[in-house]
């Protein structure tokens, strides 16, 4: 991930930390893309949020199914090499 | 529209590792003049369709490599539309051509996917998608969302996803360009590797390497295929935007728009080059074009009535599923395959239905005699 | 220091990751299945971060519970700072990301702290300092880490994750920080070089020299400095490393078991190092009713002892009632899981 746009989407998180929604629906990626390398298996769900609906990733390899209540939190997002900055955003998880 | 095709050339389609983009680009280029009995000088302006050379090889400016194929360096345009791209760059040639410029132009897709290992293709092919507010999506993650709303809403049933992959190989034996020569089986589809549940390896398209060309003109001929009409739709990018996940809003659209400008009626349509990058993509578009109606796209492919006998040949060439995705060959390669398809007798009016992304920009061609 | 201000806990929230791995599932991938270990450790299980969960990201849950129990203004914290020896960076602050996240004031004092397994405790500190100065109405500190370890090494069973934050101020306070003392020196009984993913340690050397030495002395001079003997305490809390040398030290010191057993959560979750003494007073803080005093002595290596008297107060025990997440249900809703998930899950990402 480049520094600047870090830096940018870094921002938007205090809007999302804490925010709870329902799992519209949701899939799990056996085969990610390299920046999810390692990650898998992973949900990847659609998120109602009152209405509005956004798209985050399940956190570590929690199953996430419809109508699951989630706690949106930080995590890393993407992996990183060592040189790196470290990925961090939002995913979801659920509420226990 | 008085749009003809004088000539068309699709390369085989595949793992093609002897061939370079640019040899891709050059046997389209000059199987698409000699099928048409012309020389490139006949060429006024060409358009590129082509979706990740920049990602795959670094490798851009390819308007400007695409006309150096040519003696007389015509001018040129690249279009990228994501998975979109071909059909894009269709419209670009046909709005071209409608303004008067140009009587005579070439439109030729191409597609170097298989140099890179398949999880960098996942990951160039997920840049389709919005990286701002889908991070961690791949495309089979995407269609598996609209796989499992689709299910949830009518009941599809794994059995008639994995007929589309059954049917379209099937059709695939009888197109020489195919990436595939092989009949696959209903289980066969369902036991293969899962990729995104429910979608699994054999619901998806492969990484193709290809390339197609048509030469439009405005010229009066006889005999050739006319493009009778086409539309365009946009939509959100991301699947969250989108008001339905059952269906995709852009392909309606561009069907109505379609239809409208070729005056053609649904129900003349014989065969249709539809996007199948995933199994459930033809099921949407079959529904979405209106040949079946909402939750009936399943059955009817399972019942075989998107097949030679049925109510209408969905795919003859084999798809995106049997033939390959050459990702930005495939637009033209379905005009490129719909304008032998015709010429043959095979049908009479045809439709070319391309999309971008997962639903984002759909484009409908509709030809015939 | 004996504070003669009121400055002490006003909210406080921990964070363990929600997968465990048994210490008989480590066992059996050695083929060591009743290998006694487990047993003379006195750690059953311990948890294990997920693979996209670090320090920071455990910082983050553990403040966030903290800042949702206060009944102050976030916008009033003048100060964070996070104590772990698993800082996912050597140069760029964890807590500058948990600011971020949180959106606490970027007008913040703010540092990343490194001694081993009392960095949280040095946190607090500094925090009480702040406050007791009048420099800052509050301050957070916390304590987390995602411990890593050899695959072999007997650290295996022990080196778990977690994170503990504490908002210190002066008003409206949980638990009352009397007074608080530190003792150091050069022993070398546990380290990590810079470039090197698994810390190395002393064997035995660890025990008398570093452990029960620091946090004998500390307890010692802090117990002589407020005129207390151990039967005036209601808890004691010693760092856990495992839950033996907690139970040997309370021993030699004069602390009861009773005084110590609500501590003694390391056997359920290991030793979560810059968090483990901070998490053993939220599970007493959990449960305590008021005008209970608390004993608390850090250790880390390399070495040195951080030890606290706390006094709880009512206001604990109204402001429970609300809350939930408390440090035990974290436990029970561990779930286990397999040696190799655990590796997968702990490699780096």
């Amino acid at each position: 991930m480049q520094p600047a746009k870090y830096w940018r989407d870094n921002k938007s998180w205090k809007n999302w930390i804490g925010k709870r929604g329902t799992v519209v629906v949701s899939t799990v990626v056996t085969v990610p893309p390299s920046a999810q390398n390692t990650f898998q298996p992973y949900s990847y769900a659609i998120v109602s949020f009152g209405g509005e609906r956004y798209e985050f990733m399940g956190v570590g390899h929690e199953l996430l199914i419809e109508g699951d209540q989630v706690e949106c939190c930080l995590r890393k997002t993407s992996v990183s090499e060592d040189h790196e900055i470290i990925g961090y955003g939002i995913k979801v998880r659920k509420v226990t | 529209m008085n749009i003809h095709i004088l000539g068309s050339a699709t390369t085989s389609f595949g793992e093609l590792w002897e061939r370079s983009l640019m040899s891709l680009f050059a046997e389209a280029v000059e199987a698409a003049l000699n099928d048409a009995k012309l020389e490139p000088a006949d060429i006024e302006a060409a358009f590129i369709a082509n979706k990740a050379a920049g990602s795959y090889e670094n490798q851009h400016h390819l308007n400007a490599l695409v006309s150096q194929l040519f003696p007389h360096f015509p001018p040129s345009v690249r279009v990228e539309g994501a998975c979109a791209s071909g059909s894009l760059a269709m419209i670009a040639a046909e709005l071209a051509l409608l303004s008067g410029r140009y009587k005579t132009v070439m439109v030729v897709g191409a597609e170097k996917m298989t140099d890179v290992s398949s999880q960098e293709t996942t990951t160039i092919l997920s840049g389709a998608a919005d990286t701002s507010t889908e991070v961690g999506s791949t495309f089979p993650a995407l269609y598996a969302l609209l796989a499992k709303s689709h299910i949830k809403s009518y009941h599809t049933t794994r059995e008639q996803l994995s007929a589309v992959a059954v049917k379209n190989h099937h059709h695939a034996l009888s197109n020489p360009r195919a990436q595939f020569h092989k009949e696959i089986s209903l289980e066969q589809v369902t036991k293969s590797q899962l990729i995104s549940d429910p979608l699994r390896l054999l619901d998806c398209s492969p990484v193709s390497d290809g390339a197609a060309a048509v030469i439009l003109s405005t010229q009066p001929v006889k005999g050739k295929t006319k493009l009778l009409g086409f539309g365009q739709a946009q939509d959100s990018v991301s699947l969250a935007g989108r008001s339905s996940l059952t269906s995709l809003r852009a392909t309606k659209v561009a069907m109505d728009q379609a239809l409208k400008d070729s005056g053609v009626s649904r129900d003349q349509l014989q065969a249709a080059e539809i996007h199948d990058c995933f199994t459930i993509a033809e099921i949407l578009a079959i529904e979405d074009l209106g040949f079946f109606g909402p939750g009936e796209g399943g059955p009817a492919t399972l019942e075989q009535r998107t097949t030679i006998g049925g109510k209408i040949v969905i795919n003859p060439s084999g798809g995106l599923k049997g033939c390959g995705h050459p990702v930005g060959a495939t637009g033209v390669k379905q005009i490129a395959f719909l304008n032998d398809y015709i010429l043959r007798g095979d049908a009479n009016v045809a439709l070319a239905h391309n999309v971008g992304g997962s639903g984002a920009t759909a484009v409908v061609h509709i030809l015939g005699k | 220091m004996i504070f003669s201000k009121p400055v002490g806990i006003i909210s406080y929230g921990t964070a363990l990751p929600t997968q465990c791995i048994l210490s008989s599932e480590i066992e059996n991938a050695r083929n060591q299945e009743h290998s006694g270990i487990p047993e003379s450790l006195g750690v059953s299980q311990k948890t294990v971060p997920n693979i996209d969960e670090d320090t920071i990201t455990l910082s983050t849950d553990a403040v966030r519970q903290a800042l949702s129990r206060s009944s102050q203004d976030s916008n009033d914290v003048g100060a964070i700072f996070i104590g772990s020896e698993s800082h996912p960076y050597a140069v760029k602050p964890s807590s500058t990301i948990v600011t971020e996240a949180l959106n606490l004031p970027s007008t913040m004092s703010s540092a990343d702290l490194q001694f081993a397994c009392k960095a949280g405790t040095a946190a607090m500190q500094l925090c009480a300092s702040y406050v007791a100065a009048d420099i800052h109405r509050s301050c957070i500190s916390v304590g987390a880490d995602t411990a890593q370890s050899h695959p072999g090494d007997v650290l295996e069973f022990t080196a778990g994750a977690g994170a503990a934050a504490y908002i210190l101020g002066k008003e409206k306070l949980l638990a009352t920080l009397l007074a608080t003392s530190s003792v150091l020196s050069d022993t070398p009984d546990f380290w990590r070089r810079p470039m090197q993913q698994h810390p190395e340690h002393a064997g035995r050397f660890s025990g008398e020299p570093g452990y029960f030495h620091h946090i004998e002395t500390a307890a010692k001079n802090l117990l002589q400095e407020v005129g207390l003997q151990p039967n005036d305490i209601d808890y004691c809390i010693f760092h856990t490393p495992n839950t033996k040398f907690p139970q040997t030290v309370a021993k030699q010191l004069g602390f009861s078991h009773k005084q110590l057993e609500k501590s003694l959560i390391v056997n359920q979750i290991g030793n979560t190092y810059a968090a483990a003494a901070l998490l053993a007073l939220a599970n007493v803080l959990d449960t305590a009713t008021s005008h209970k005093k608390i004993l608390l002595v850090s250790y880390g290596s390399g070495a040195g002892s951080d030890a606290f008297l706390f006094e709880t107060t009512p206001l604990l025990v109204k402001a429970r009632r609300t809350w939930t997440g408390f440090v035990s249900e974290q436990i029970a809703q561990l779930q286990p899981l397999s040696y190799q998930q655990y590796l997968a899950n702990t490699q780096r990402h």
